[in-house]
């Protein structure tokens, strides 16, 4: 007995299968870490090898850090549209927004209602992916590492962006440290004071602290992709909006410290044609569903009032 | 014509001189995660054709755990006797098992390499929203996560197969990436050149693997989607030509 599986009469909402090249431009150093050696911190360095057959390492930004800077900016925008209000959603929820998710259930079946609604109501889930009850849900989202653009590197960087005069040099003339400190106040009036409030007599121990990291410079050039697999029309609005809200101002933050000023990038280019016309429009567009929805997608997220 | 084969078209189209052979090959620019995936070539074409029954909006199967369908890939088909016990899924109308003709990815490997995902706990966002007291790094369902994968330093990937040379260059520029974890960047394909081959490359497809017969062979899977439990059977390598 053979089993006979035909295509369906009538249509699906066409989906979109695209590319987005981004080209970012250094302000400031980048710091994206992999361990320590003593107090500092090392970036993050990727094997390759290159068509000449030749092993090396270069510094590089994962791609898991990009998507989860997608998913942070689309988990603000839900909480902001929203109004969520501080200390009103579970933790689970929490974790679904901005980290993902997990498996929290056991068992095999899978509330196929449930998951449709939660897909047209919260497009950014089936965007990025997600795990939640016994259920792991694949993202259309693909996100590339991002590269530095090196001579070491050539291979694999669009050859508009190795043109630049900086994207010439090797990888380690990229790589430099930085440090910080924790201001010390033994000795200080500050320390007097404390040491009257809550030691007594005792002064405090010396608070002071150095510590180092490995960065890649200010002014280096960094090519990645940001792309859909089939992404339906809701999808791709969604990515509009973090893509809208990640490039603010013209600056996206690749990699770790933002806080303190790090990984500050210019966006030197970003093509999004293959994905949509108007990336402004799709971005309102998507706000304007979360807006128009958001009795049903606070009542999804448990919000509490 | 439809975008999934019906059962009952299936026929051995080796010998038709329609067909012709031709080479794949795939330049990649990040480490590939596989293990011991043999990544037949019909696997990211009939990804590839999914993406494009989608950009086009005709309505799938659904795809189930008894039941998956077969994206229609513009390659020859093999036939074998079905061994004992073989899945219905697999088989053609005549109660063959058929599968596309086409090898089993070919590796140009310079090494190996750990491939680290990292998830980390969003404690600042898990003050502000929730009402939990503490929450623990290292336990629970929403503990941080460090999840290395072996990665493998791959130049180029091959692969051999007989079909029509152009239809799979089309297809194949939606392959972006090969291996498991790809949305993170992994395996990403930089180009796809498809080569024409010669006669003596006809047969330089069956570098692949066929239905075992009873009682012999290993775990494997004879077509696409080759993860998919229907498509599973015991397997036996064929040879390089």
């Amino acid at each position: 007995m053979t089993a006979t599986i035909e295509a369906g009469a009538g249509t699906y909402q066409r989906t979109v299968t695209a590319r987005i090249p981004v080209t970012l431009r250094a302000l400031d150093p980048i710091h994206h870490g992999a361990g320590t050696a003593g107090n500092t911190a090392l970036v993050r360095m990727q094997d390759s090898v290159g068509p000449d057959g030749e092993r090396r390492r270069t510094p590089f930004v994962s791609g898991n850090s990009i998507r989860h800077a997608i998913r942070d900016a689309l988990a603000w925008i839900t909480v902001d549209t929203l109004q969520v209000p501080d200390n009103g959603l579970p933790k689970a929820i929490v974790d679904l927004l901005w980290s993902g998710g997990a498996l929290t259930e056991t068992g095999a079946q899978t509330d196929l209602r449930a998951m449709a609604e939660r897909h047209t109501l919260l497009p950014s889930l089936p965007l990025l992916g997600y795990s939640l009850g016994s259920d792991i849900v694949r993202g259309s989202l693909r996100v590339s590492n991002a590269h530095l653009a090196c001579r070491e590197n050539e291979w694999r960087i669009p050859a508009t962006v190795m043109r630049d005069p900086s994207a010439g040099m090797r990888a380690v003339d990229w790589m430099g440290e930085e440090f910080g400190t924790r201001h010390d106040v033994t000795g200080s009036s500050v320390d007097r004071l404390v040491a009257e409030a809550m030691f007594g007599d005792a002064a405090p121990a010396s608070t002071q602290m150095i510590y180092d990291m490995q960065v890649i410079q200010a002014g280096s050039l960094w090519a990645f992709e940001v792309g859909v697999d089939a992404a339906v029309p809701a999808e791709v609005d969604a990515l509009c909006a973090a893509l809208t809200r990640v490039t603010a101002g013209g600056v996206w933050r690749l990699g770790a410290r933002g806080a303190q000023g790090f990984g500050r990038c210019a966006v030197v280019s970003s093509d999004t044609s293959e994905l949509t016309g108007d990336v402004s429009a799709a971005a309102a567009r998507y706000v304007d569903h979360l807006s128009g929805h958001a009795d049903a997608i606070r009542a999804l997220l448990q919000v509490r009032a | 014509m439809s975008r999934v084969v019906r059962v009952g078209d299936v026929a051995d189209t080796v010998a038709s001189p329609a067909w012709r052979p031709f080479r794949v090959v795939a330049t990649i620019a990040d480490p590939v995660i596989t293990v011991a995936d043999p990544m037949h070539l019909d696997g990211p074409l009939a990804y590839c054709a999914y993406l494009a029954a989608r950009e086009s909006g005709v309505v799938l199967p659904p795809l189930t755990v008894d039941r998956c369908a077969d994206f229609r890939v513009p390659l020859a088909t093999w036939t074998r006797p079905a061994p004992a016990g073989t899945n219905p899924a697999l088989l053609a109308a005549d109660g063959t098992v058929w599968g596309w003709c086409c090898s089993r990815a070919v590796l140009t490997e310079h090494g190996t390499t750990a491939v680290e995902i990292r998830k980390k706990p969003p404690t600042q966002e898990y003050a502000r929203y929730t009402t939990d007291a503490r929450h623990h790094d290292g336990l629970g369902a929403h503990k941080a996560r460090n999840i290395t994968y072996p990665g493998r330093l791959v130049t180029h990937v091959t692969w051999w197969a007989l079909g029509d040379q152009d239809a799979t260059a089309s297809l194949l520029t939606r392959l972006r990436a090969l291996g498991r974890v790809t949305g993170h960047g992994n395996g990403r394909v930089l180009k796809v050149e498809v080569q024409e081959g010669g006669p003596a490359d006809r047969d330089a497809w069956m570098n692949r693997d066929f239905p075992a017969p009873v009682g012999r062979g290993v775990p494997g899977a004879v077509r696409a989607p080759y993860w998919h439990g229907t498509r599973k059977m015991p397997v036996t390598p064929g040879m390089a030509v």
